[in-house]
């Protein structure tokens, strides 16, 4: 059976081995791995507990027996720490500190009140546990996953110390009690202090391959990093030996830019591969790189597989990778970049241009607190009449711009605060004054565009001068113009005023006019009753004087003397006279009543069918009647009967006591007119009385001569009026007649 | 049913009394039967009123019509004529002084067989009497009577 204090001594001795395995560690991880330092902190103080319990005996029992459960305590506690801090988990310890001081105090108890070794052992074992469990907890479950690979086997050593310290707690608490000499001989507590010692060792071992762990996995993972941001770069980075120019590795960017493969340059130099443009390029960066180390930024031209040449910002790093020297350039393809800055030099040359030649004047400058002007064209300085030097010169705007301080003063007052409310409309300024001494006022406008994302303002300028002038002008003529609007309108206003009377007047003059058609058309309705009443009541008196005297001259003509007889028959001749003038006076007032209705009718042969009839009712007839073939006209056929009726009864008239009575029925034309015309031979009569031709009742020859009631020409003229035509007619004494006639429409 | 009578409408005596005249001057020897007015004429011929006691069926061989009568006016007393049954086959000449277009149509328009406007001349009327007789009792052939 060995001895316990030499058991003792030998687990003094593993412990200082593995407090010399646990500095090698901390040495070597302390700068990446926390909480290393407790363990050495741990492994010194269990180291000092065991030194104490093997001078048991010979060092006082306080020192040997609580302060060594103390610190054996406390060591644990400190290796629990430890654990924490290397998972990233760092606790709070109060609940252990309050253990410790309660173990502590059980302890005293049962070292000097009541001295009882099992009682002792158990509280040891008891508070041990207590920490242990909390190891095995924290290795086994609480590490976050990825690191519970490492930890597990720190966690299974821990679940073997709980093992034992149950073990011992049971022994403890059941086991053959009297044994009170600590170093006494126990099988138990001799099998229990070799686990310890295992156990131990077992600990330092799995510490160390914890922290191996740990540390191949974060080196993988750095390696997978840097692999990553090697080939995922956007930029071209190629790996080159720098004694021979060798290519070591190139990423996909490389690829990208310059068309070569990985498989294509790996092994090959760049000057193989006829990257540089130029030979000398080469040599100046290889001097620049030996020299400084690295290169930053450096511009050159680079040729791609394809031939294309690509503008390239090239920054290196000269690099020692396995004892090698080696060089890790990266490239920024800048073509485009370069282009664009081709461009926007093209681009602002141009507008440059035009600014500098624009019609108005045209600034880039500051304006709040001082104006400063970054660019202000020709026109700018001319239209504020001052030149680039004055209004150059610190915050000299104003000055060189405004000579009478007072304006100046106020325009600039103005203005700032106008610019300071950044509201657009204010930004305007019109028909400003340039006032010079000696010289003419000018006047200019102006308007100040603020440029985006800066806090300068394009100014804009324009003489307005001339504009000023003319605005003047038309002011003056639109005065002059108004005035003579107004004094004209006056006049139109009385001139209306005026007509608006005459308008009133023939307002009146209509009513009055409707008021008198009222009544002629009740006249004439009075007139057509007047005009029947005529036709039979008056006859009727005639035919009764006619026709008694004829009884009378029949049944007692030989009782009445010749003279008597005579005195019948003209009676009878005057009533037959009456008899006509009634029907012909019908006739006339029956073509002024009757309504017009105009329709293409054939006159040739309307005339012809009158002289047909004529000719039936006077057989003897031998007047020779010449009518023109195919006459028409647009007209009532009831009244132009009746007007061409009396027309030829008339020329037949007077034609009867000629030798060759001859009548002609014709049509010329007159001024676009048609002018119709009937012309006979007969005995015409004087144009001197042509005015009393076509009067109701008017003759011209004696009814002796000629029968006839004088309304027949009257009946014609009416008709033809009512057509709205013209009849004349042409006569000589004793070489006939010619009516003539248009018909309107 | 021999005796062809003449049925003479006709208001104003003188008239009556020429156109008689001018029927004996012309031998038209006839029964001449005269209404002094339109109502009177209408019973007449339906042999009512003061005719009351005639025979309905002995109608007139012609009626000579003057349109401007007292009561009923010529015209009307056409229609009730055109529109009797009895009455509506009976030769009527209008015999007037009016030569008013209206009177022509409106005459024509309701019937009438003839439409003679009475010269001032007597002489002519004369003549028309004859012409008149002579067509209508001896040339025209009257519609028969329905109930002979």
């Amino acid at each position: 059976m060995p001895d316990i204090r030499t058991i003792f001594l030998s687990y003094l001795l593993t412990d200082l081995v593995c407090l010399i395995v646990v500095v090698f560690l901390w040495q070597q991880n302390r700068r990446r791995f926390a909480g290393l330092h407790l363990w050495i902190a741990n492994f010194l103080i269990q180291l000092a507990a065991l030194v104490l319990i093997v001078l048991r005996g010979w060092a006082p029992d306080w020192a040997s027996i609580v302060l060594a459960h103390g610190l054996i305590l406390s060591g644990t506690i400190l290796g629990l720490a430890a654990i924490e801090r290397f998972v990233g988990l760092p606790g709070r310890h109060l609940h252990n500190l309050l253990m410790l001081v309660a173990t502590v105090l059980i302890h005293l108890y049962f070292t000097y009140v009541s001295p009882n070794l099992a009682a002792r052992t158990f509280n040891t074992s008891a508070a041990l546990f207590f920490v242990f469990f909390q190891c095995a907890r924290l290795a086994l479950f609480r590490t976050a996953p990825a690191l519970l690979p490492f930890t597990r086997t720190v966690g299974l050593v821990f679940v073997f110390y709980c093992l034992i310290s149950v073990a011992r707690m049971a022994v403890a608490l059941f086991g053959a009690p009297g044994r009170t000499d600590f170093f006494a001989e126990s099988a138990f507590e001799a099998s229990v202090l070799i686990a310890y010692q295992m156990l131990f060792i077992a600990l330092t071992f799995s510490l160390a391959l914890m922290v191996n762990g740990r540390l191949r996995f974060d080196l993988f993972a750095q390696e997978e990093k840097f692999h990553k941001a090697f080939h995922s770069s956007p930029c071209a980075i190629v790996m080159t030996r720098l004694s021979d120019g060798a290519i070591l590795d190139v990423n996909e960017g490389f690829e990208r830019l310059t068309g070569y493969t990985r498989k294509e340059s790996a092994g090959k130099t760049t000057s193989e591969m006829n990257l540089w443009l130029d030979e000398e390029h080469r040599t100046a960066f290889l001097d620049a790189l030996v020299r400084d180390g690295s290169i930053k930024d450096r511009e050159l031209r680079l040729k791609k597989q394809s031939g294309e040449i690509m503008t390239g910002l090239l920054s290196a790093e000269k690099i020692s990778i396995g004892g090698q020297t080696c060089v890790l350039s990266s490239i920024n393809d800048i073509t485009d970049r370069k282009k664009m800055e081709s461009d926007l030099r093209k681009s602002e040359a141009m507008l440059r241009a035009v600014m500098d030649n624009l019609p108005i004047g045209v600034a880039v400058n500051s304006v709040d607190p001082e104006v400063h002007f970054t660019y202000a064209n020709e026109n700018f300085t001319r239209f504020y009449k001052t030149t680039p030097e004055a209004i150059n010169a610190p915050d000299g705007f104003w000055e060189a711009v405004y000579e009478n301080p007072k304006t100046r003063e106020e325009i600039r007052k103005r203005v700032l605060a106008d610019c300071a409310s950044a509201d657009p409309a204010r930004m305007v300024w019109e028909n400003i004054p340039i006032e010079r001494t000696g010289e003419e006022t000018s006047y200019v406008s102006a308007r100040n565009i603020p440029i985006p994302d800066s806090s300068l303002v394009l100014s804009t300028v324009w003489d307005v001068t001339d504009a000023k002038k003319a605005h003047e002008e038309i002011r003056q003529l639109n005065e002059a113009l108004e005035r003579k609007v107004n004094l004209r309108t006056k006049e139109l206003r009385d001139n209306q005023l005026a007509l608006l009377n005459i308008v009133d007047d023939l307002n009146e003059t209509a009513r009055n006019l409707a008021l008198a058609n009222q009544s002629l058309e009740a006249v004439n309705k009075e007139l057509a009753a007047f005009s029947y009443s005529v036709s039979h009541d008056l006859r009727a008196p005639l035919r009764s004087i006619d026709g008694f005297g004829s009884a009378l001259l029949e049944d007692d003509g030989d009782k009445l003397s010749d003279e008597g007889r005579n005195y019948l028959e003209r009676i009878r001749r005057a009533t037959q006279n009456m008899g006509r003038l009634i029907d012909d006076l019908l006739s006339l007032s029956r073509v002024t009543q009757s309504d017009l209705e105009r329709e293409d009718i054939d006159l040739s042969a309307m005339a012809r069918e009158i002289v047909q009839t004529h000719r039936e009712r006077i057989p003897g007839s031998t007047v020779d009647v010449d009518i023109e073939e195919g006459m028409r006209a647009c007209a009532d056929p009831r009244l132009m009967r009746i007007a061409l009726i009396n027309l030829l009864d008339n020329a037949w008239k007077f034609t009867s006591k000629v030798s060759a009575p001859h009548v002609t029925f014709g049509a010329t034309t007159q001024a676009e007119d048609t002018v119709f015309f009937i012309r006979d031979n007969g005995v015409g009569f004087d144009m001197k009385y042509a005015g009393k031709l076509f009067g109701t009742f008017q003759r011209l020859h004696r009814t002796d001569e000629f029968p006839g009631t004088g309304i027949g020409l009257a009946t014609v003229q009416r008709i033809i009026h009512r057509h709205g035509g013209r009849i004349w007619a042409e006569a000589e004494q004793g070489k006939g007649a010619a009516f003539y006639f248009t018909l309107g429409g | 049913m021999n005796e062809k009578i003449i049925l003479l409408i006709e208001d104003n005596p003188d008239d009556v009394d020429l156109t008689l005249r001018a029927l004996k001057q012309n031998n038209i020897l006839n029964k001449v039967v005269v209404a002094r007015d339109g109502v009177e004429a209408i019973e007449y011929l339906t042999a009512t009123g003061s005719f009351s006691n005639r025979n309905p069926d002995a109608l007139p061989v012609v009626v000579l019509l003057d349109l401007k009568l007292p009561r009923m006016d010529g015209m009307e007393v056409l229609k009730a004529i055109r529109e009797n049954e009895k009455t509506k086959r009976l030769p009527v000449v209008i015999l007037t002084s009016s030569k008013e277009e209206r009177d022509l149509i409106n005459g024509y328009e309701l019937g009438a067989n003839s439409y003679i406007r009475k010269p001032v001349d007597f002489k002519q009327f004369i003549e028309a009497v004859r012409l008149l007789g002579l067509y209508w009792l001896i040339w025209n052939e009257p519609a028969p009577a329905r109930n002979a």
